[in-house]
């Protein structure tokens, strides 16, 4: 049996635990065995997404600058292979398999009931064996092409991306995941090498597994397929960043109902555990002022200013950008942005409501409890603390330790209304 | 698993499913009423108002509040259309009771208040609060307003109007902007009380561990009604000539959708050759009209169930359009006579024995598999199902595939300035 580390991570009240291993090809791998399920969810993953446009390798002299859009253009390109598509191999095992890429990741995954360990070697088979040709290249760029036209047909993507781009005045959280129809047109089979032998390298990687699984059994796999690869010092350049937003105000026009509109709070980034509290912290603050339950929005819904779509999101963190938005559908959005910031302003001169402090805090523990109830989340959670440089189950260790003082003290210092921006889409016609 | 099934009293049924694998205690109310579209704005409106407030907590941040308190226990209702026969689900899920910090009755509590908000509401002199409807007329407003937001379930929406012309299935479920401007306080009141009289109901209740006070809450909460025969099976005739309509709207994707009809079928054998057509990533939809031809991100279809009805759905460019439908209608043809390999059907009773077996795996998929065989009026079990599946063969699918009819045509097309 080869070398490796295993330690067992706990998640806190001993209920749940899950193995990590260090594995010898250099690849993290976390498993949790739930054996009373009769599934399996599998994630191999990258930390690679739209974000990583410029890098190079330990002993390279330049800084290669790639096309937006192309994590998510290999993503799609890897189901190929020589003999045939992946999705006639994960056909012969009955597994649902799919993939996604994000800002800072690609994740590939399959789901099953049985033949859990041929579906775990094709995928661990075909994300360490890419195979791409100009002419499957020039085929994928239309279906590309209709998926970004798919995103520029959906409100909420493009609410959310005029805000970024509103935000960020150079750092590549910007750009759209899957590019531009022009940007796609760039990439060829040589850049698609490159990209992947620089971010498909098992210590830029991650293997996430939960369900009805033996982690001897899938070390077994592990150690016989996974191709060991020398650490190749990665080095990643993102512009630099300036604190302030570069506009504060945005609009598009396009066939939607009700006005949508969100606001959204730049903030500093952060990394690792500190990133961890802050953005535990930011999302009690934001649901504490901007729940249902508190009686403000309760007033604006009666008045007809909000409606149920409004609320808090989650804060939107990664490497070197971190913000939290207020968001919904109003037909008076200047308004809203108004009545929050004086939210905002009131809480930071008085403090505010500590029951619905805690209250709010009771709510993220059940929401955390709840998300362990199935095979994906915990598969899922194991993969975004890798990411995050996180320990699995942390969140919730310290989201118990949290302290209302703490919380005000990030709301004073952290959350800054002249550092935000309005996006609004609206449909044509409509005054706002 | 343990399963247990009791009938409460007459038109009211509840099943507890034991799991204690689960996390978390989940709560399942449907109610059926035979489907009558002039009622779907009112009842629709009245489901709403009854998770946001109730009696005991008049206001939607009280209400908020408690379920806060309940560690974010979830409230959600939906409505929705099977065959003839129309259906509002009440659910509440909550953290499993040893979960609970100070060692409360969790569950109990949480069936408590969806009991409070059903049968205690936020009325008086037998109408809604005139506040709380007031917001949620505006609400269910602003949503039929927002249908357009998504552009592919708008254009689903705008062409089941046509498929199901004439039938129940065409009418919005949340009733027209009209309609829903038409209500009165009393009048949605007066609606929910008939619903609650004459409904059907059915109660899952998925757990970690028995909660013995729950069946009798429920009979008490439920008995004397009067209910009436409800079809859960009503195909949709098909029309003697396919209808093709075209709508324009400012987008960059085209969407079109194809239903085809079939008189007679065995669902599970209709289900198959739904999968084979364009229900998985190794159909002849997603390997020849997506992979091979590059025409669309997504070419699918799906089955509804009760109205022997395949629907497909793409997102296309406009120059691709008529490509597609041809590419689309090619692909069934190989159905028809036969031009596919026994992989491919293999592969797809492999793919829906998977999902099956998933099934067990979440409390929601629990309760969707058990509401399923109650419509079905079929309780095989897992492995007969499978065993029935098993069975089908490519002669099945052959025989499925000839007797599908094109029903209609629905194109969402670009603006001519787009």
């Amino acid at each position: 049996m080869k070398k490796r580390i295993i330690e067992t991570i706990t998640a806190p009240g001993g209920g749940q635990n899950c193995q990590h291993i260090k594995h010898a090809s250099g690849l993290d791998i976390y498993i949790m065995e739930m054996p009373d399920y009769h599934s399996a969810y599998a994630l191999f993953g990258t930390k690679y997404g739209s974000v990583n446009t410029m890098f190079r390798l330990n002993g390279e002299e330049d800084f290669a600058q790639v096309p937006e859009g192309i994590a998510h253009f290999l993503e799609h390109k890897l189901f190929e292979n020589e003999d045939c598509g992946t999705f006639e191999k994960y056909a012969a095992t009955g597994a649902i398999a799919n993939a996604y890429t994000s800002f800072d990741r690609t994740a590939y995954l399959f789901m099953c009931s049985e033949n859990f360990a041929p579906s775990l070697e094709i995928l661990l088979d075909f994300v360490q064996h890419p195979y791409f040709t100009q002419e499957t290249v020039d085929k994928e760029q239309g279906i590309i092409a209709q998926e970004i036209r798919m995103n520029q047909d959906e409100p909420g993507w493009k609410l959310f991306f005029n805000s970024l781009k509103s935000m960020y005045h150079h750092h590549p959280v910007r750009i759209d995941i899957a590019g531009t129809e022009e940007s796609i047109s760039q990439i060829n089979a040589d850049l698609l090498y490159r990209c992947y032998h620089t971010f498909y390298n098992l210590h830029n990687m991650v293997l996430s597994i939960a369900g009805n699984v033996h982690t001897e059994e899938i070390l077994e796999i592990c150690d016989r397929l996974l191709i060991p690869a020398k650490d190749q010092k990665l080095e990643e350049v993102f512009p630099e960043e300036p604190y302030e937003v570069l506009q504060h105000e945005c609009e598009a026009i396009a066939p939607v109902g009700v006005p949508m509109f969100s606001i959204d709070f730049k903030l500093k980034p952060k990394t690792g555990a500190e990133q961890l509290r802050a953005e535990l912290l930011c999302q009690l603050v934001m649901d504490t002022l901007f729940s249902m339950s508190s009686p403000i929005c309760q007033s604006w819904l009666e008045e007809g200013l909000i409606n149920f779509s409004f609320g808090a999101d989650a804060p939107f963190t990664g490497n070197g950008y971190f913000s939290v938005g207020v968001g919904g559908e109003s037909r008076n959005p200047r308004e809203v942005r108004e009545r929050v910031f004086h939210v905002l302003q009131e809480a930071k001169k008085n403090g505010f409501d500590q029951k619905a402090f805690e209250r709010t805090r009771r709510e993220r523990y059940g929401t955390m409890i709840r998300s362990m109830n199935s095979v994906e989340s915990n598969a899922s959670m194991m993969l975004d603390c890798y990411m995050c440089k996180i320990l699995p189950f942390s969140p919730i260790a310290v989201l118990s330790e949290l302290t209302y003082e703490e919380a005000y003290q990030f709301l004073c210092e952290e959350i800054d209304i002249d550092n935000s921006v309005l996006s609004v889409v609206h449909a044509e016609g409509d005054s706002l | 698993m343990k399963k247990l099934a009791e009938q409460l009293c007459p038109g009211v049924q509840f099943m507890s499913m034991i799991e204690p694998k689960f996390k978390t205690s989940n709560l399942f109310i449907i109610m059926m009423l035979p489907a009558e579209p002039e009622k779907y704005a009112a009842l629709s409106l009245a489901k709403n108002i009854l998770l946001n407030s109730c009696a005991k907590y008049p206001s939607v941040s009280a209400m908020s509040e408690k379920m806060q308190d309940l560690y974010g226990a979830s409230v959600s209702s939906s409505v929705g259309i099977i065959g003839n026969t129309w259906q509002v689900d009440f659910s509440a899920s909550v953290i499993s009771d040893r979960y609970a910090l100070e060692g409360e009755k969790l569950c109990l509590e949480t069936a408590d208040l969806l009991l409070e908000c059903l049968l205690h509401p936020n009325a008086e002199n037998h109408a809604f609060n005139q506040t709380a409807f007031c917001t949620e007329q505006q609400e269910m407003l602003d949503n039929i307003e927002s249908e357009i937001n998504n552009k592919r379930s708008y254009a689903m929406k705008r062409a089941k109007e046509i498929i199901f012309q004439g039938e129940v299935n065409a009418y919005p479920i949340y009733g027209s902007r009209e309609e829903v401007l038409a209500l009165t306080p009393e009048q949605v009141y007066a609606a929910y009380q008939e619903l609650l009289q004459k409904a059907q109901i059915l109660i899952y209740y998925v757990g970690t561990e028995a909660v013995p006070e729950l069946p009798e809450m429920f009979r008490k909460a439920f008995s004397g009604r009067t209910v009436q025969d409800l079809a859960f099976y009503a195909p949709s005739p098909c029309k003697s000539e396919s209808a093709m309509i075209k709508e324009k709207l400012d987008v960059r994707q085209c969407q079109l959708i194809m239903a085809f009809k079939i008189s007679e079928t065995e669902q599970e054998v209709l289900r198959l050759c739904s999968l084979m057509f364009g229900g998985a990533p190794f159909s002849l939809l997603f390997s020849n009209v997506r992979e091979k031809m590059s025409l669309c991100y997504y070419c699918s279809s799906m089955v509804l169930y009760g109205k022997n009805t395949m629907l497909v759905s793409s997102g296309v460019s406009p120059e691709n359009i008529e490509k597609t439908r041809l590419a689309i209608l090619d692909q069934l043809e190989l159905l028809k006579t036969g031009q596919f390999d026994e992989k491919l059907l293999t592969d797809a009773k492999r793919y829906l024995i998977n999902a099956l077996r998933l099934s067990g795996d979440t409390p929601s998929s629990c309760i969707t598999e058990e509401f399923e065989c109650f419509i079905r009026k079929d309780h095989a079990g897992l492995e007969e199902r499978i065993a029935i599946c098993e069975k089908i063969t490519k002669e099945d699918i052959i025989r499925t595939a000839c007797a599908l009819k094109q029903d209609s045509i629905y194109i969402l097309e670009q603006e001519d300035n787009a």
